[in-house]
């Protein structure tokens, strides 16, 4: 994927760039609200990585005048404050994905995996298949090697979440904010335990396990490799 | 503080276990009064006139109006009197002195004349004379009087044939041997003092009238500014710091008290704002570093992953920081929610639905750590508060958490809501080992953590944000024993739609 990173902390962007290098993505790197806006305008990207506050022009203003512009490009807000009004702010202004400072790299890089493959909206998708997992989102029915699994209506949107990014690693908060609407962190292991009711559904039973966990950042749905 | 007081007696009083929250009525809590001033008619006839100090003050300088009235009025009656008296004295001292004339000049026989040749023609019908003998025997004149002694005398009925009755003045002098008798009624004079009295009486109620009506508008005015000075410190004290007393420019006290008020607040908001924007460069420089923090850790411990070290520190280290951004973030947004910004984004609550969504996602949670999850309110049932999804939701997160954990395996957490009067509540308690009452209230301050939970993880400002919530949404909260257990309901005094 094609990256635009502005950021104008020197250090966090040097990094970032770093990560994003290594998972194979190509990165560039800004540091410069107005710069963003005119490279942006030149250059098509996969994603944006835009910080709130930045010189020149803040990242708010900058997504604006690009979605003005008729520019469609996925952007994902970074930003040290983490009130919900400058989250809603972040989303009004045209942000898809939102991450407060400090997060750790490989969530910032869960979510831009996620924003950059996310499917064009005109295809409707109507049903889900990982291996022999198979998700009916129009009948809301689960079954897996043909056996129907019982869900409830949350475990349900768990799945489809975890289905819809399948082979990419989806972190706890990603799952907290779609899943469940949380957007403060629990101090308790809710999405642990969720996971771990789902896997009892639809791994347990069956042979092959397609449900991991990813340590320290989240977890992953697919057939084992 | 008077209510710290009460709110600790509130708190210590036993809570029932259901159906409803306990509603003290000494618990602090101060109902939002009418928000707009009532009308000039309404206050006229309301027990408010009464308590009003202008309207007091009114009927005070009314009640010492009609004293200074009447004595002063008592006085000039008096005067005036005295001074009609003086002037039919003089009159009668004028006929008298005639008489005397005759009689000095002419003799007796030539005075007895001339008076004689007046009985045929009285001199009005108010005056008239008597002359009578050494014996008291009337000789002649135009009235019969009862005898009296020489001298100015004022009586009531002692005289015959005066036109006019009433009180008649008499001048009783001696005519040669005879006695003179000059009488004059003094009617007319009365009259006009009469006349003089009935024409001040109504002028004196119609003041008395104007004034006390002077005074209920003066209340009326008075109610009426003290009236949006309340509504606008209600504002401000809810977290509208722009707000600002109306100044009428007419340079009255009140101007001059609104615009040190205003003064203040000018104050308040600026140190407000400073800190605001403190907090806010203060999350932006710290925050980056952190952020650093951050990341270098996380390098570290993926290099040295991959070259298969794994140092227990490092884990730690990352562990720290991140609690360190925990709190940082704790306290951010709880500076942000009692600042009142979220206020503006108030929508309808179904308190129900907030409530439901949190068990559904709670009760694996709660089994998870061996506990149980009770539901007692109907999720069918709606309940709507003004209030911010996103944290009462959170309220509700931190209340269950707090719960699960601070109680042993083995305990029930009951959630329950309803409305009382009108008024919705929600309830979390369970039956585990409680807090002593004298420590409930310490639990809402910064930072607080019972001895018994100092082992336990969390920064301390999870009770603390709960009642910035609950205090932006005008919510009241009560610690109550559950007998045993701890209780904690959370009541939305405001009304719906305020």
């Amino acid at each position: 994927m094609h990256i635009l990173l502005v950021e104008d902390d020197l250090e966090s962007a040097k990094y970032a760039a770093k990560g994003f290098t290594e998972a194979g993505h190509v990165v560039d790197v800004l540091h410069d609200g107005k710069e963003g806006m005119v490279q942006c305008l030149q250059t098509e990207y996969d994603v944006l990585v835009v910080d709130r506050m930045l010189p020149g022009m803040d990242g708010l203003s900058m997504v604006k005048a690009l979605r003005a512009s008729g520019n469609k490009t996925p952007v994902i807000f970074l930003t040290a404050v983490s009130g919900v009004d400058d989250r809603v702010a972040g989303l009004e202004a045209g942000g898809d994905d939102y991450l407060t400072k400090p997060f750790a790299f490989s969530e910032l890089l869960a979510r831009v995996n996620a924003l950059g493959r996310r499917p064009s909206a005109t295809v409707e998708v109507t049903n889900l298949q990982v291996g022999d997992l198979e998700l009916d989102l129009l009948q809301r029915v689960a079954r897996r090697a043909g056996v129907e699994i019982e869900l409830q209506p949350r475990e349900f949107l768990l799945l489809e979440v975890l289905m819809r990014n399948e082979g990419r690693v989806v972190s706890r908060t990603m799952l907290l904010e779609q899943v469940w609407d949380f957007h403060f962190d629990p101090k308790t292991s809710v999405v642990e335990t969720h996971i771990s009711r789902l896997r009892s559904k639809i791994d347990k039973p069956f042979d092959t396990q397609l449900l991991h966990t990813v340590r320290n950042l989240g977890y992953s749905l697919h057939i084992p490799r | 503080m008077a209510s710290d007081n009460s709110k600790a007696e509130a708190i210590t009083t036993p809570i029932p276990t259901l159906p409803a929250p306990i509603l003290d009525e000494n618990s602090g809590y101060v109902p939002p009064s009418e928000s707009t001033g009532p009308g000039f008619s309404e206050l006229l006839f309301s027990r408010g006139l009464y308590r009003s100090s202008p309207f007091r003050l009114g009927l005070a300088i009314s009640a010492i109006y009609l004293v200074c009235f009447s004595i002063a009025w008592g006085l000039s009656y008096q005067f005036l009197r005295e001074r009609v008296v003086e002037r039919v004295d003089n009159s009668l001292t004028i006929h008298y002195d005639r008489m005397l004339a005759v009689h000095r000049e002419l003799g007796n026989d030539a005075a007895l004349r001339v008076a004689l040749a007046n009985t045929s023609s009285p001199m009005t019908d108010s005056t008239g004379f008597e002359i009578k003998n050494p014996e008291g025997v009337s000789i002649l004149g135009t009235i019969k009087t009862d005898p009296m002694e020489f001298g100015w005398w004022t009586f009531q009925d002692k005289v015959k044939g005066l036109r006019q009755s009433g009180a008649v003045r008499f001048l009783v002098a001696p005519l040669g041997d005879n006695t003179v008798i000059i009488a004059r009624s003094l009617r007319n004079a009365n009259n006009l003092l009469e006349d003089a009295s009935r024409g001040f009486l109504p002028l004196f109620l119609l003041s008395m009238v104007l004034g006390l009506l002077g005074s209920a508008y003066a209340a009326w005015r008075f109610h009426g500014r003290i009236d949006s000075i309340t509504r606008v410190m209600r504002s401000v004290a809810s977290g509208e710091l722009e707000q600002r007393l109306p100044v009428t420019n007419s340079g009255d006290d009140f101007d001059e008290f609104s615009h040190r008020i205003n003064d203040a607040l000018d104050r308040l908001q600026q140190n407000v704002d400073g800190l605001r924007q403190m907090s806010s460069d203060m999350a932006h420089e710290l925050k980056t570093p952190l952020n650093r923090l951050h990341i270098q850790l996380e390098s570290a411990s993926k290099n040295l992953y991959e070259q298969g070290i794994d140092i227990e520190e490092v884990g730690k280290a990352m562990d720290e920081a991140e609690y360190i951004n925990s709190t940082f973030q704790a306290i951010l947004r709880i500076a942000q929610i009692e600042a009142g910004a979220r206020k503006s984004a108030f929508k309808p609550i179904n308190l129900i639905e907030v409530l439901g969504t949190v068990s559904e996602v709670y009760e694996p949670v709660v089994e998870e750590a061996g506990n149980t999850l009770e539901v007692l309110f109907d999720p069918t049932s709606v309940q709507y508060v003004m209030g911010d999804r996103e944290l009462l939701m959170q309220v509700v997160v931190n209340l269950i958490e707090n719960a699960i954990r601070h109680c042993p395996e083995g305990t029930t957490i009951t959630l329950n809501a309803d409305e009382y009067h009108g008024e919705p509540w929600f309830k979390v308690s369970d039956n585990g080992p409680g807090v002593p009452a004298e420590l409930r209230d310490k639990l809402f301050q910064r930072m607080y953590r019972l001895e018994a939970s100092r082992t336990t993880p969390g920064t301390g400002l999870g009770m603390t944000l709960v009642k910035a919530v609950a205090d932006l949404h005008k919510a009241q909260i009560t610690l109550g024993d559950n007998y045993p257990g701890l209780s904690i309901t959370v009541r939305f005094v405001e009304e719906f739609g305020h």
